[in-house]
């Protein structure tokens, strides 16, 4: 991870290029709120990916692009 | 180069910004902003108060708005000048003009809305925005925008950025940058703030919710998604659009440079002066003031007359020197506007034409000048009313007036105001509903999605105007351990003290209006108001004072329609109208009613802590009644005035030369009228300059820095200036401390002395007509309600008490409103009795009953229920009312027969397609069914039926049914009267009043009701805590406590309290508790 919070590495990947950046803090009334921070990279195999960092679990996740 | 936030929403962007406009300006300073704009969506409501606050932290303000265009696209608009100050009023009023549908001006607002071309026409003087990530014109019309940046022209003109953090941030900056390219402009970053910090945004949500009218699961779409519209550091929001256009960030500071427009500075506002005139305005207002003088002093005494003179032109000399000629000839001539209006409300024949259209309150009542222009009707000089508040050599601003008008007049006079002066020159000015305890608990917890009845239990029980305690009686409920387990119950725990005081929505003021001679849209934006015809300007009174704008108060008063409606039924009736100004002002028989306390129904004396009052004071004069209704307030309350006062009054009633005790005897003269103690607001003016030697523009400085608490500074500036100045009239620092203690004790919670002096005299002329016309003053009060201290259905127990017969609605006898209907008795002869009107009955408006009055006098009587409910244009649910009611009863038949029958009725049908207009005749072909033998309803299901469909019962008290089955030593209303100081006592009543004043600590005071009689309640603050519920909600209780007798008072110091409603219900065989009229309710909840 570097210093602005984004991704270096993913997958055991380097990450070449941040396209962009978007959050999402919600249902925070609810038992399961979300708080979240995505970001869609290219990595440097070329391949185009999402990934976020839950702060609630205080973990990284991958999804689909 | 630093960042400047060019757009920023405060709470006034109504459901949408969550921050009030001081939290941001306070925030900004924090964060280190310099300058600050404030943008909300299509107004200004919160920019003056804004900008005040900006300076007050020392950041530069900048105002604008975010409007929405027709088609529903944003766009920012900034203002650089005073004609952009002035253009954007013009295109917010435009955007307003169409929110309401002709006709239907009560229905919801819809959205505002402005055409492009009125951009393009009003563009001097601002700066456009391209509007914002969601619904900015850039996006969702680039032809549009073309048009704008054409119009403004490159230098006026910026594409807006913004970094909101949503998915798509990117491609939508990049099209952006793409438009501005090809349109050759330059963009320019914002940050679209809806909260001053991020832990406002839950708050953010929950109005998103609220305003889209669900819960926060069901808008997802419409709510932000994350918490980063958000006030943020310059340097933070500068770093946000580093890897986008880091210089449209930089850019803002630029473009902030150049809107040097100061809504704090002079706005050009002028009030229509009467310069334009032939004459010098000062000499228009002399020669009014002279004709009235001959004509009003004509017969007075060669003292008196000189007296006025030399007042009079002492008063004109004043008004020449502070310029105000044309203030006084503006008021005289809306009065004049009244006037035509009354004749026109009342008609010309009318026995109410003889009285005065309105009448002044407050300290207007004070100047001879207002007397003379018709504006009061109180003789100030024979009167001995001091000016001092009113006008004087130090004003700092124009003075208030208010004119208390009847409710009908009031209502034509303010549509009639607006358009002698033009509908661009006048408007009301608005109020803001904020949001208190039983708003932020509906609202935040259906957002929430908590259980409605849990909600609206704790709404009913919540104790109290400020939001900010919810999270207290949460906590305090039986099962909160439970509750606060859960998410939502713990943020609606937070959230309902966030919302606290967030203005909701916009409304109208009850009165105020402004008139400008220059065009007020242009110095203010003027919107549509709920009714026709009015319209309401975006600016609250506190907004309008700070830009110096003259507010005339026209106001409302119900015991002004009452006594005006009085008057017309007695000349009705009579044949003689009365003069209500040539009454006699020493009845005996009327001020022994007012010394027996028996006011219920009378103007400002009736409340229960009054009539506590007038036992002990006993009023003999219309001075004593003046000083009474002044007396019962917070200020004379807190400034501990009554217990001096109501002893001083005892004591010079056993001894005429007795002298009451002062702090100082320089405070002698002062407060001779009030023997010794402060009572009227104006008496702190002269104590001030009695005994501290404050000049009278020091002492209305004092007065008005009591009247703002938060001022607390202030009020310990004065204090010191106090204390040294009375040093100086060798008062020694104790008793000077002493004195000021009082004074800032009674605060600005207090009667001017010429207000209590109107108020007085409407006392007294109330209590006048409830003596000697009681049957014509109640038909009054119930037609003017809702009004006063007391429900319709005590109203009418008192009148029953005193003799008058009251008659229930009746569909073949009632007029649509209450009416007197002769009624002969062997032993009195020819009496009227108080006939209550089909309007009264629920689920009948004044239209239907207006409706049903007409075809009975077309058609003659109706002949039973069916004919009823062919011939009269009723709803069913209507008709159902009227049986149940007892207005059918006429008919002969029991009302469940009635209802059956009902049932059974043809009645014609619309033919679809004809908007009513035709009707599908019906044959009159009668019940293939007889009627089966159903029960009479029982005495309880009467009178139930009565209170749930009238509000009032003319027949048996739910008392009187319930007294055999309640707990042996149940006293009545008139046993307890008997009974002995300090006995304990048990006693059962129908609670009618329940008061907290806030200066009592807690204690509620109730007053119960029986068949014969009311009783007084003392609830000590821990038996309240402890049945809560019961005071609040109950409405047969059952209480135990200590009577107590002090003098005349009587009262029970309440121990314990029991709802009846459980035994009514076993006794009744039905729900009595939901049927009865709840309490009023006054004070502190």
């Amino acid at each position: 991870m570097h210093v602005d919070g984004s991704p270096r590495l993913v997958n055991r990947l380097l990450v070449a290029f941040v396209r962009e950046e978007w959050r999402v803090v919600d249902r925070w009334w609810t038992d399961e709120p979300v708080n979240r921070r995505y970001f869609e990279v290219i990595l440097e195999s070329g391949q185009n990916t999402c990934v976020y960092r839950d702060a609630e679990a205080g973990c990284w996740f991958s999804q689909r692009a | 180069m630093t960042y400047v936030e060019l757009h920023c929403h405060s709470a006034y962007s109504f459901l949408d910004g969550a921050s009030l406009p001081e939290e941001l300006v306070a925030r900004a300073a924090e964060l280190g902003y310099e300058t600050l704009a404030l943008t909300d969506h299509d107004g200004v409501y919160g920019s003056l108060e804004f900008a005040r606050a900006a300076k007050d932290f020392g950041i530069r303000p900048i105002t604008g708005a975010e409007v929405t265009l027709a088609g529903g696209a944003h766009i920012t608009l900034l203002v650089e000048s005073s004609r952009g100050y002035a253009n954007l009023c013009r295109l917010l009023t435009a955007a307003h003009a169409g929110t309401r549908l002709p006709g239907r001006e009560d229905r919801a607002l819809l959205p505002p809305a402005i055409p492009l071309e009125t951009v393009v026409e009003l563009s001097a003087g601002l700066i456009c925005l391209s509007g914002c990530a969601r619904q900015g014109l850039g996006l969702r019309d680039p032809t549009a925008t073309a048009r704008l940046a054409q119009a403004f022209g490159r230098d006026r003109f910026y594409v807006e950025l913004q970094r909101p953090f949503e998915r798509g941030d990117t491609r939508r900056n990049r099209q952006l940058r793409d438009l501005a390219e090809h349109l050759g402009v330059e963009t320019v970053a914002t940050g679209n703030i809806h909260a001053h910090h991020p832990r406002r945004t839950l708050l953010q949500d929950v109005l998103v919710a609220i305003r889209s009218r669900t819960s926060l699961d069901g808008c997802e779409q419409e709510r932000r998604g994350n918490r980063e519209s958000v006030m943020r550091p310059p340097a933070e929001m500068i770093e946000r659009f580093a890897g986008i256009d880091k210089a449209a960030a930089e850019r803002t500071s630029a473009i902030a440079e150049r809107l040097e427009f100061d809504l704090t500075q002079e706005l050009g506002y002028r009030y229509p002066d009467f310069s334009d005139g032939p004459d010098p305005a000062i000499q228009q207002l002399a020669e009014v003031c002279s004709y009235a003088f001959a004509e009003r002093y004509a017969t007075s005494t060669a003292e008196l007359h000189n007296r006025s003179r030399a007042r009079l032109d002492e008063e004109l000399n004043l008004i020449d020197e502070l310029g105000l000629a044309g203030f006084f000839l503006l008021h005289w001539e809306v009065l004049e506007l009244a006037r035509e209006v009354a004749l026109d409300v009342r008609g010309r024949d009318s026995p109410r034409r003889f009285l005065p259209p309105g009448r002044g309150r407050g300290s207007s009542v004070g100047s001879i000048v207002c007397y003379l222009t018709g504006l009061s009707h109180v003789d100030p000089v024979a009167n001995d009313l001091s000016l001092g508040r009113f006008i004087n050599r130090e004003l700092t601003s124009v003075p208030d007036i208010d004119l208390d008008f009847p409710r009908d007049i009031r209502e034509k006079l303010i549509v009639a105001v607006t358009e002698r002066y033009g509908r661009e020159h006048a408007a009301l000015v608005a109020t803001f509903a904020t949001y208190r305890s039983r708003g932020a608990i509906r609202d935040v917890g259906k957002a929430l999605g908590l259980p409605y009845a849990e909600l609206e239990r704790l709404a009913r029980l919540t104790d109290g105007w400020n939001a900010g305690r919810v999270a207290d009686e949460v906590a305090a409920l039986p099962d909160a351990d439970r509750k606060l387990m859960s998410r939502r119950w713990r943020a609606f725990q937070v959230l309902t003290g966030d919302i606290s005081g967030l203005p909701r929505h916009i409304s109208q003021h009850p009165g105020g209006m402004v008139i400008s001679s220059r065009p007020l849209v242009e110095l203010v934006p003027v919107q549509p108001a709920a009714m026709a015809g009015r319209q309401i300007c975006q600016w609250d009174k506190d907004s309008c004072s700070d830009a110096g704008f003259l507010k005339i108060d026209l106001l409302g008063l119900g015991m002004l329609s009452a006594v005006e409606d009085c008057v017309e039924q007695i000349a009705r009736l009579y044949g003689a109208p009365i003069d209500l100004s040539r009454i006699p002002l020493d009845d005996p028989a009327v001020f022994a009613e007012i010394q027996a306390a028996d006011t219920v129904g009378a103007f400002q004396i009736e409340s229960r802590a009054q009539m506590q009052s007038l036992l002990r004071t006993k009023p003999e004069t219309i001075d004593d009644l003046t000083v009474q209704v002044a007396l019962v307030r917070p200020g004379p309350i807190q400034g501990k005035a009554v217990h001096p006062y109501i002893e001083a009054r005892r004591r010079l009633r056993e001894d005429p030369s007795f002298v009451p005790d002062v702090d100082h005897e320089l405070l002698r003269e002062p407060l001779r009228s009030t023997h010794g103690v402060v009572v009227f607001q104006d008496q702190v003016l002269d104590v001030a300059i009695a005994i501290a030697g404050f000049t009278v523009g020091e002492a209305e400085g004092l007065r008005r820095a009591m009247s703002r608490k938060r001022s607390h500074a202030a009020l310990e500036s004065y204090r010191e200036r106090f204390v040294s100045g009375a040093a100086g009239k060798s008062v020694d620092g104790e008793t000077a401390n002493r004195v000021y203690d009082k004074l800032v004790g009674f605060s600005g919670f207090g009667f001017p002395k010429s207000h209590a002096a109107a108020f007085g005299l409407l006392a007294y002329q109330s209590s006048w007509l409830r003596h000697h016309y009681p049957a014509e003053f109640l038909c009054a009060l119930l037609n003017a309600q809702p009004m006063g201290f007391y429900p319709p259905a005590s109203l009418v127990r008192d009148a029953q008490r005193r003799g008058v017969e009251v008659l229930p609605p009746d569909v073949n006898v009632s007029d649509a409103r209450c009416s007197l209907a002769p009624c002969v008795s062997e032993t009195q002869g020819l009496r009227w009795a108080v006939q209550v009107g089909l309007a009264y009955v629920a689920s009948v408006g004044k239209d239907d009953a207006e409706a049903l009055v007409a075809e009975r006098e077309e058609r003659g009587p109706f002949l039973d229920v069916a004919d009823l409910a062919r011939r009269a244009p009723l709803s069913r649910a209507a008709l159902e009312a009227l049986v149940q009611g007892g207005a059918c009863d006429c008919f002969g038949e029991k009302r469940r027969d009635q209802l059956w029958q009902l049932g059974l009725v043809f009645r014609p049908q619309s033919v679809p397609g004809t908007g009513g207009q035709a009707k599908q005749l019906t044959l009159s072909l009668d019940p293939t069914v007889e009627t089966p033998d159903l029960p009479d309803l029982t005495r309880w299901e009467l009178m139930l039926a009565d209170y749930r469909q009238t509000g009032l019962s003319v027949g048996v008290h739910p008392l009187e049914l319930l007294r055999p089955h309640l707990p042996p030593g149940t006293l009545s209303s008139q046993e307890l009267n008997d009974a002995k100081h300090g006995s304990d006592v048990a006693y059962a009543g129908l609670a009618i009043a329940r008061q907290r004043p806030s200066t009592a600590k807690g204690i509620v005071f109730m007053l119960l009701e029986d068949e014969l009689g009311q009783v007084n309640l003392i609830v000590p603050s821990q038996v309240y805590e402890r049945h809560r519920a019961i005071v609040r909600g109950e409405p047969l209780l059952l209480i135990r406590g200590r009577f107590e007798r002090v003098g005349e008072n009587r009262n029970v110091l309440v121990a314990t309290l029991e709802s009846l409603s459980a035994l009514a219900r076993r006794v009744a065989e039905g729900d009595v508790a939901g049927s009865l009229p709840r309490a009023h309710h006054f004070g502190h909840r």
